[in-house]
């Protein structure tokens, strides 16, 4: 009852002030009367009862004033008008405007942007039921070069088996490649088999029909499909008929059970079709263990990580004890599923957002500077105010309000500038980035922004402020604006500002030379191969078609043939994985006749053409490259790579001993050649040597043709195409790349950091060097009477320059000193994200700290030059 | 006319309401009536009076219509309500228990 009452009035006077006002205005003239008439009533004559009456009401304005301080919401309309007041001198002094709001802008966007990929891709929760129990399993051998590994099926069930942590725990085979053809171009589809508790596990149910049965994951019955609502959109236009109908992949007929939601971007987002996980029996009862399952599963509710892990140890130890020769020193891993997603990336985003944090630092510093400096010039205003009244907190109050204005268009700016970059940026990002799609300016991802914002504007509004609190009536009034004494604590605040700014744009500055220095130690680094002129394609050719090992290879021999033909040629060869081209094929490998070490953990796998190593520029160091010869009916015959040949047997020749597949039964290999070293993973790490087979005598169906020729490889990649087509034009070619440009996406993400990085330093040396010009020429310009009259006194021109310089320098000195102090503080957070140079480079040190004492002095050196000019008589007429 | 005794702000607040208690009333009648009541020793200034009908009005304790004066002409009128009327009657019991503690302490000391 009574808050009704009270939200009338409080709606009343927030909508309706100006009604309110005249109403008041009304009822104070009624008084002024009645009184008036009261005073007649009791003798006066007409005109003294009316002042008399006037006399007793006070001033008017007062009233009003007391009045509408008293209605409810008071407070916050006055906060509304200072801020219109703010923002009408915002109209009055556009530079100070344009300057203000771009600082904002600048900063706010940097860590709009910034922060919303980093909670798009680190911290926003996964799109599933209960996110937070969804975990993914490892295989942790340190000892057999699996630090962090995929799973062995039969792993994966005992988990599951013995372990009381999980609700369900699912399989999936991440990498399936599905030809998909029938109607329109055929087209090379990245599909997952995954077991049919996936679903259950993920807790997600298809758009469309139905997820898989338990039953589907038996050879036989496992030719059903579900597609991904990309795929359903592009290649079936979104028919609804399709569930039931069978579509041809890899020219196998499937079909289509279901189809999945949009959101459904498991494991990747650029996986488009699921199968059923068929488990090969030799799996599960361990006589080969494979390490290709990435497992999920969802906890049991209030299980937590720890104790999920320490299940899972106690489990592993027994599985060790029974299964020896499979399962010694195999371990495993829980981490939650989201981290896991984030995992590679996230240092690389925490750094980028402490950046982005750091030229927030440096803008808000700035914004402090310039009101600081608006406010020295206000004093006088101030002085007034208060000499009529106003109460020390109310002008306080008013200075934060005022900067309202500059936050919210600066804000405002910000944000878009901020999607703006997103736009253009997270495209070129998709491929190192998991879970871009996801990104985007979300709720949470302003409302920190905009909390970030506010305390910017508290921060920046609390010099005035104090400013203001602290201003006295008396002695600026007297004092005109130049030949104030005051304020000497004001200017030592705005120098303390300066060297804050400067010190916080150094590790900017810094860490932009520490990427530079190892982005070009990076592209210095010898992958092994050589990129230019080569072309490279993937194809995955269909079992189904070419049902045998030979038969694959047949193909791939007649594909080479008809690549040859085509004019300006020079080479050509396959091979299964291409280097820096994406997931390895890795395994372990047994040798003969080893000095030291018989068994390699894990090496790279290749299956290679005769000619893969010329066209690629691999060096033969020894012995022979594969022929034709080396066919299925010869002798079985490898190549090792320089690392093998040291490691394995040191001192002697690797040519004619022997190595094998680390299980039973499998080969002996005999080397018949030695070949340089290549990077395989990415140009920064290198983690294992190489061994190769030719292709026919160990046929792979996930190939890489890479071709040479006397032409512009990029121009040249339709003509090759073509080539595959006229082979089989039910072919699909995929990832169609120059090798130049796969050595640059394997260094895309570095380049983004980079790119990102050094605008925020460019920011933040500028506003650094607008923050060293300010104080200076406001330290000018105040003491231009004292330079007038040193002049007088026989100063020379270069004598001022210099006085003025040492001000600015001094300033800049101290900020960069505080700048590498922490920088080296930061060095070792640097360290693990920079390439072959140190966190704490010296040079690298050196020059971001000569660079800005270059930028301070150009920026106190205008304003000295100013001094210099000074005319004697001019300063001293001035006051 | 002197300088009016200060009232303390609740007790202003008390009186208003009071004055209002029985009949709807405009401001000047109010000010009016509690001189008149007080034998000319409580002197409500505009200044006090009008902002203390707002922020009584905020506070729910009364509402305001435009009424037609004893003159006919269009004034102001303040009336109770009635979260108003039991707030009176609790601030006037607690104001009568203090100022008879008061008064007590006065007489005996």
């Amino acid at each position: 009852m009574r808050l009704l009452y009270r939200l009338r009035a409080l709606a009343r006077s927030w909508f309706r002030e100006r009604e309110l006002d005249a109403e008041l205005d009304a009822e104070l003239h009624f008084h002024l009367e009645r009184q008036t008439r009261a005073n007649s009533e009791a003798g006066m004559d007409p005109e003294a009862a009316r002042r008399a009456a006037t006399l007793e009401l006070g001033g008017l304005a007062q009233i009003r004033e007391l009045a509408s301080e008293a209605r409810p919401g008071a407070l916050a309309r006055q906060l509304a008008r200072d801020a219109a007041y703010g923002a009408r001198l915002l109209r009055k002094s556009k530079t100070f405007a344009i300057a203000s709001v771009l600082i904002v802008a600048l900063g706010a966007g940097a860590v709009t942007a910034v922060w919303s990929v980093v909670y798009g891709v680190v911290l926003q929760p996964l799109p599933y039921p209960e996110p937070e129990r969804l975990v993914s399993l490892w295989t942790r051998a340190p000892r057999l070069g699996m630090a962090r590994a995929l799973v062995a099926a039969a792993d994966a069930r005992d988990w599951r088996r013995e372990g009381r942590s999980f609700e369900e725990l699912g399989l999936v085979r991440p990498i399936a490649n599905f030809n998909l053809t029938g109607a329109g171009e055929p087209e090379r589809l990245l599909g997952a088999r995954v077991s049919a508790s996936v679903f259950r596990v993920l807790r997600i149910a298809p758009l469309l029909g139905r997820a898989f049965t338990t039953d589907e994951e038996d050879v036989g019955r496992d030719r059903v499909v579900l597609l991904s609502h990309a795929l359903w959109k592009r290649r079936f236009a979104g028919d609804a008929g399709i569930v039931g109908r069978a579509i041809q992949l890899s020219g196998v007929p499937h079909v289509v059970v279901g189809v999945m939601g949009a959101g459904f971007r498991f494991p990747r987002p650029e996986f488009e079709v699921w199968t059923p996980l068929s488990l090969n029996p030799d799996e599960l009862t361990r006589k080969e263990t494979p390490y290709s399952y990435a497992v999920t599963a969802r906890l049991k509710p209030g299980v937590t990580l720890r104790q999920a892990q320490a299940e899972l140890d106690e489990i592993a130890r027994r599985l060790s004890a029974r299964y020896p020769a499979s399962n010694r020193e195999v371990g495993v891993e829980v981490a939650s599923l989201l981290d896991d997603a984030a995992r590679p990336v996230r240092p690389a985003l925490y750094a980028l957002l402490a950046a982005a944090l750091c030229l927030l630092a440096i803008a808000c510093l700035n914004l402090a500077n310039l009101l600081a400096a608006r406010g020295q010039s206000r004093s006088r205003e101030l002085a007034v105010r208060l000499a009529l009244g106003a109460s020390r907190g109310r002008l306080a109050l008013q200075a934060i309000a005022e900067v309202a204005p500059i936050l919210a268009l600066g804000g405002a700016l910000g944000v878009a500038g901020a999607a703006l970059a997103l736009s253009v940026l997270l495209p070129a990002a998709r491929a190192g980035l998991p879970r871009a799609d996801e990104v985007s300016l979300s709720v949470p991802v302003l409302a920190l922004s905009l909390a970030l914002l506010a305390l910017t504007g508290v921060v920046a509004s609390l010099f005035p402020a104090v400013q203001a609190w602290r201003s006295s009536s008396r002695l600026e009034l007297g004092a005109t604006g130049r030949s104030a004494v005051g304020g000497s604590g004001q200017a030592r605040a705005r120098r303390l500002l300066v060297v804050a700014q400067i010190a916080l744009a150094i590790p900017l500055l810094a860490g932009t030379g520490l990427l530079v220095r190892s982005l070009s130690a990076l592209l210095d680094v010898d992958p092994g191969f050589r990129r230019d002129d080569v072309l490279s394609l993937h194809l995955a050719i269909p079992r189904s078609k070419y049902t045998d090992d030979p038969k694959v290879a047949a193909f791939c021999t007649r594909l080479l043939e008809r690549v040859a033909e085509l004019p300006g040629f020079e080479s050509a060869g396959m091979v299964n994985r291409l280097p820096l081209g994406g997931v390895p094929q890795i395994g372990a490998l047994e040798f003969e006749d080893a000095v030291n070490e018989a068994r390699l953990p894990s090496a790279d796998w290749r299956s290679v053409t005769p000619a893969y190593f010329e066209t690629l520029g691999i060096p033969l160091k020894a012995g022979r490259a594969f022929t034709a010869a080396d066919d299925e009916a010869a002798a079985p015959v490898g190549i090792v790579d320089e690392q093998v040949a040291a490691r394995i047997w040191p001192g002697q020749s690797a040519l004619d001993k022997r190595f094998r597949l680390p299980f039973p039964g499998m080969p002996w290999v005999r080397v018949v050649g030695v070949v340089g070293h290549v990077r395989g993973d990415g140009l920064d790490v290198d983690p294992r040597p190489q061994v190769y087979w030719p292709y026919r005598q160990r046929t792979q169906d996930r190939m890489v043709l890479v071709v040479r020729g006397r032409w512009d490889a990029r121009a040249a990649a339709a003509t090759v195409v073509r080539a595959v087509r006229d082979v089989d034009p039910e072919q699909p070619v995929y990832d169609v790349r120059t090798m130049e440009q796969v050595v640059a996406r394997s260094l895309a993400p570095r380049r983004l950091s980079l790119t990102l990085v050094s605008c925020f330093a460019g920011i933040a040396l500028v506003l650094a060097s607008v923050g060293v010009y300010g104080v200076v020429a406001f330290g000018v310009a105040q003491r231009l009477t004292e330079f007038g009259l040193r002049k007088a006194l026989g100063a020379e021109r270069q004598d001022l320059t210099r006085l003025v310089l040492r001000e600015g320098m001094g300033l800049a000195v101290v900020g960069t000193l505080a700048g590498l102090g922490l920088t080296a503080l930061l060095g070792g957070v640097l360290e693990g994200l920079v390439y072959g140079v140190s966190g704490r480079d010296l040079p690298t040190l050196a020059v971001a700290g000569l660079l800005l004492l270059a930028v301070a002095a150009l920026a106190s050196w205008l304003p000295a030059r100013r001094a210099a000019a000074v005319d004697p008589a001019v300063a001293l007429r001035a006051d | 006319m002197g300088k009016p005794t200060d009232l303390v702000q609740g007790t202003l607040d008390l009186l208003i309401l009071k004055m209002i208690a029985l009949e709807p009333m405009h401001g000047w009648a109010i000010a009016e009536r509690i001189r008149q009541v007080s034998k000319e020793v409580l002197l409500v200034q505009q200044g006090s009076l009008y902002p203390a009908l707002s922020r009584l009005e905020r506070q729910g304790w009364i509402s305001a219509e435009w009424g037609a004066s004893e003159s006919n002409r269009r004034a102001r009128y303040y009336r109770l309500t009635a979260p108003g009327r039991r707030h009176l009657q609790r601030e006037q019991a607690a104001w009568e228990r203090l100022s008879g503690a008061i008064r007590l302490v006065l007489r005996t000391a």
